[in-house]
């Protein structure tokens, strides 16, 4: 959330979509927003990881390491990381609790600075996770419920 | 082993450290022995400067909630993760650290421990700060992370 005073960045995804939606009069935009989905490889369960971005691929196009597959050299998997995160318009992380990787964190920090939105999911938010998200869930059926009910803007509009 | 009594007393003594060699079992209990203790662990310290069985303790750490730290040894301070640590160990998203004196090893673990209980976001920023992190990407990210302490 924006402190009082202080203009929140834009992805300009929002501003994008309303902008082509008064112009064509209505008519429905078939590009999908950019997401960046991460997750601790460790504590993920895959399965569920699959599953949410399956979900997920009705409404954006998904990036992040359940698409790009497990890098076999840390700063190769870095760099792709680095560059996926600044061509989303959107990050979702689903954290375990108080043993968030480092490694998300820092996608987390990294998102948060470069002005995307940052949605998390999590049934025990850790502390630091809570200052630098914008939207929170407790599961990964709250979220798909939010998606379902008002579209990818209620993720990516600016809070 | 004279490393890892070194290492074991870099831990602030809040913790108990428990080293597996300091138990005596027969040969045929040593895999089950040692799984019985990491799973009795909050945290685990992983010096994998040299091979010897980590990685299947490493991959249960997750089943067990156990929280893992991967150091080794470098040449020089700074340096990315030489090819002996495995990149089944680099990649499996674990804090790493390598160091090239015992004293920024205490230092790592003293912004750590005991903080990662009583302040974890302060740990967190002080594991960031010596995970390797690409240019550019490193100074963002610490700096929002600070950022975050002080709004937190």
């Amino acid at each position: 959330m924006a402190k009082k005073g202080k203009k929140a960045k834009s992805t300009g995804w929002y501003e994008r979509q309303e902008a082509a939606r008064s112009s064509a009069l209505g008519a429905a935009s078939t590009s999908k927003p950019r997401l960046f989905l991460t997750y601790s490889y460790l504590h993920a369960d895959e399965a569920i990881v699959a599953a949410l971005q399956q979900e997920l691929s009705k409404f954006f196009q998904v990036a992040g390491p359940a698409t790009m597959g497990k890098p076999d050299d840390i700063r190769k998997g870095q760099a792709r990381i680095v560059d996926a995160i600044k061509s989303s318009d959107l990050l979702i992380a689903v954290l375990p609790g108080d043993t968030a990787s480092t490694s998300v964190m820092a996608e987390l920090a990294f998102a948060k600075a470069s002005g995307k939105p940052v949605a998390i999911v999590s049934k025990k938010v850790p502390k630091l996770a809570r200052t630098l998200g914008d939207r929170f869930f407790r599961s990964v059926n709250d979220l798909e419920d939010v998606l379902h009910k008002s579209g990818p803007s209620a993720l990516i509009s600016p809070t | 082993m004279a490393d890892l009594r070194e290492i074991q007393h870099m831990i602030h003594p809040s913790f108990e450290t428990v080293l597996a060699y300091d138990y005596e079992v027969l040969p045929s209990k040593i895999h089950d022995t040692d799984i019985k203790l990491l799973s009795k662990c909050g945290y685990a310290l992983f010096e994998c400067t040299s091979p010897a069985g980590q990685l299947m303790e490493l991959e249960r750490t997750a089943d067990f909630d156990v929280q893992a730290f991967v150091v080794y040894q470098v040449r020089r301070t700074g340096d990315p993760p030489p090819d002996y640590i495995s990149s089944m160990i680099t990649t499996m998203d674990i804090p790493l650290f390598g160091y090239s004196k015992f004293r920024e090893l205490r230092k790592y673990l003293g912004g750590i421990f005991p903080n990662i209980e009583d302040n974890r976001p302060r740990a967190m920023l002080q594991i960031l700060r010596n995970s390797y992190l690409p240019e550019g990407y490193r100074q963002v990210v610490l700096a929002e992370i600070e950022r975050a302490i002080r709004r937190h």
